[in-house]
């Protein structure tokens, strides 16, 4: 990879890559930080990344960065320990979606990159598992709970409205 | 079929074979026994041999037709089954089935329908602003000669340029210091019967501070045999030190670290004034200049960064300029043509001569092929 694609790989896959990194971590500046390493990390490897497996690169690289962070600040929650009550507010949840990025608050960090992996940029589960190191089956594992556990909010979100 | 030489060959095969017929064998071996060299051949023949090697095709499965089978749909697979169709793993046939079961389980449609809204879509107003701040950019060769040539043109021109038009000097400027003192001796305090009205003469003990252009300060003590009070200031004007020698000056001129004190001190002493037989000085005072190391002020950030600047240009043992302590143009111009230097892989340099008073005389600018080099005028 050439430094003009360098750059075009900056204009194609920044966006995607902050967004990502930013639905997981929820903090502009340490998303931004990630981004910034990943991309350095990328420049000093350019000449071995080919282009075409760029965005693979950077998502692989930009994951496991993040994953190191969470697991360092460990801030894993679980629906079950969060009481019903938390939930119903005064006012109703008219947004689906303000529903879904709640509920992805409590899916474990590894099921949570998995779906949106899946779900933003529609990587296949061989691709997600070699951007997360796991196996197709582990992955189709972590997508098959994740999807269970959003039902279950969802249902449970419906029924408190 | 009659053995012949145009098709021995096929009652050879059939030979090793062991598909020979009786007649066969028997007329082949009246054959070789006519065709000794065909029998030598068949010898040969015989004793090639290949083993069969164990080689297994492991993708038969994929291969095989596989019957048709109706996917099972129930309540122990169903969410199973709904992840799956979002998931785009049903084939056409299972998702077919899929549907028939939702039709014929009106219950299960609402939990379909819970299924298909985990399915997330990305927030497209979420962007990386700082895209710029992460892209590389990469002079060309040609591009980088260019710019390599320009910059050692325009450093040369400004070199050049400050040598024919600033106004080059070596005044040092050195803060006089002002000492009190009588008019007549530098060393020596006399008592005046004109100027002195008071005949109370103190000599003071301590040390005095004496700052520039500040009248001496005393303080009274109980011993007044030993003390010696100028009132009258009229009689005492302060005078430039000129018996400092040069290199004093340059000490003092770069110490700006430090807080210089002179004080007072009575190494010797004669009875100048006969007006005062009372006292039998002996002593006279004598001007000690000390110097004591600055408390750190608190820095700035600023600060630190101007100190580590200097420094860094100091520290490339520039012989530019005696002030060690100050960065100055010679500093910065020779760090420059260093820099220039290396990346030019031109060798260029700026030197500096000074005389015995630490004063400029001649600056030159060389290069491999051109050597400049100025006189300077000396006030």
């Amino acid at each position: 990879m050439n430094t003009e694609e360098y750059n075009t790989c900056i204009d194609l896959h920044s966006d995607k890559v902050y967004r990502f990194i930013l639905k997981n971590i929820h903090d502009k500046e340490i998303a931004k930080d990630i981004i910034q390493d990943s991309y350095e990390k990328m420049w000093i490897n350019h000449k071995n990344i080919d282009f075409a497996k760029s965005k693979t690169y950077l998502f692989t690289t930009a994951y496991h960065t993040m994953i190191d962070l969470i697991r360092k600040n460990n801030k894993k929650e679980d629906l079950n320990n969060v009481e019903e009550e938390i939930f119903s507010q005064s006012g109703q949840y008219s947004d689906l979606k303000e529903i879904l990025n709640k509920a992805m608050n409590f899916l474990p960090e590894d099921q949570r990159a998995v779906i949106m992996l899946r779900d933003y940029e529609g990587y296949s589960y061989e691709e997600i598992g070699e951007i997360t190191s796991l196996n197709e089956s582990q992955v189709k594992v972590y997508i098959y709970r994740a999807r269970m556990f959003l039902k279950q909010y969802i249902g449970k979100m419906e029924l408190v409205i | 079929m009659k053995i012949s030489r145009d098709n021995y060959e096929i009652f050879f095969v059939d030979y090793i074979d062991g598909k020979l017929s009786h007649n066969d064998m028997a007329e082949l071996m009246i054959f070789l026994s006519q065709n000794p060299d065909l029998a030598s051949e068949l010898e040969n023949f015989e004793l090639i041999s290949i083993e069969p090697v164990k080689i297994s095709f492991d993708e038969k499965n994929k291969l095989k037709e596989i019957p048709y089978k109706a996917i099972i749909i129930n309540n122990d697979n169903f969410d199973e089954i709904c992840i799956k169709k979002i998931e785009g793993d049903l084939n056409h046939s299972e998702s077919i089935e899929f549907e028939k079961y939702l039709l014929k389980h009106p219950d299960k449609e609402k939990d379909y329908t819970l299924y298909t809204k985990t399915k997330l879509t990305p927030d497209c107003s979420i962007e990386y602003e700082n895209k710029l701040s992460l892209k590389k950019y990469n002079l060309s060769v040609h591009n980088k000669k260019w710019l390599y040539a320009s910059m050692s043109v325009a450093a040369s021109v400004i070199i050049i340029l400050y040598f024919y038009f600033s106004p080059f000097n070596n005044n040092i400027k050195v803060k006089p210091k002002y000492i009190a003192e009588n008019k007549k001796n530098n060393t020596d305090i006399k008592h005046s019967k004109k100027a002195n009205k008071s005949k109370d003469i103190l000599l003071h003990k301590d040390n005095i501070s004496i700052a520039n252009n500040e009248d001496i300060k005393t303080e009274k003590t109980d011993n007044k045999k030993e003390i010696l009070h100028a009132r009258n200031t009229k009689n005492i004007k302060p005078t430039i030190d000129n018996n400092i020698k040069s290199a004093d000056v340059h000490r003092e001129y770069y110490k700006t670290d430090m807080i210089e004190t002179k004080s007072i001190k009575l190494l010797a002493y004669k009875i100048t004034d006969s007006d005062l037989p009372a006292l039998s000085l002996k002593r006279v005072p004598k001007i000690v200049t000390q110097y004591k190391q600055k408390k750190e002020e608190p820095k700035t950030l600023a600060v630190i960064a101007k100190s580590q600047i200097t420094k860094m240009f100091l520290n490339r043992k520039s012989k530019v300029d005696f002030n060690y302590n100050k960065l100055t143009f010679w500093n910065i111009a020779d760090a420059l043509v260093n820099s220039i230097s290396k990346l030019t892989d031109n060798k260029m340099k700026l030197e500096n001569t000074y005389n015995s008073k630490g004063e400029l005389e001649t600056f030159a600018f060389s290069t491999e092929k051109i050597t400049m080099s100025k006189k300077v005028k000396n006030k």
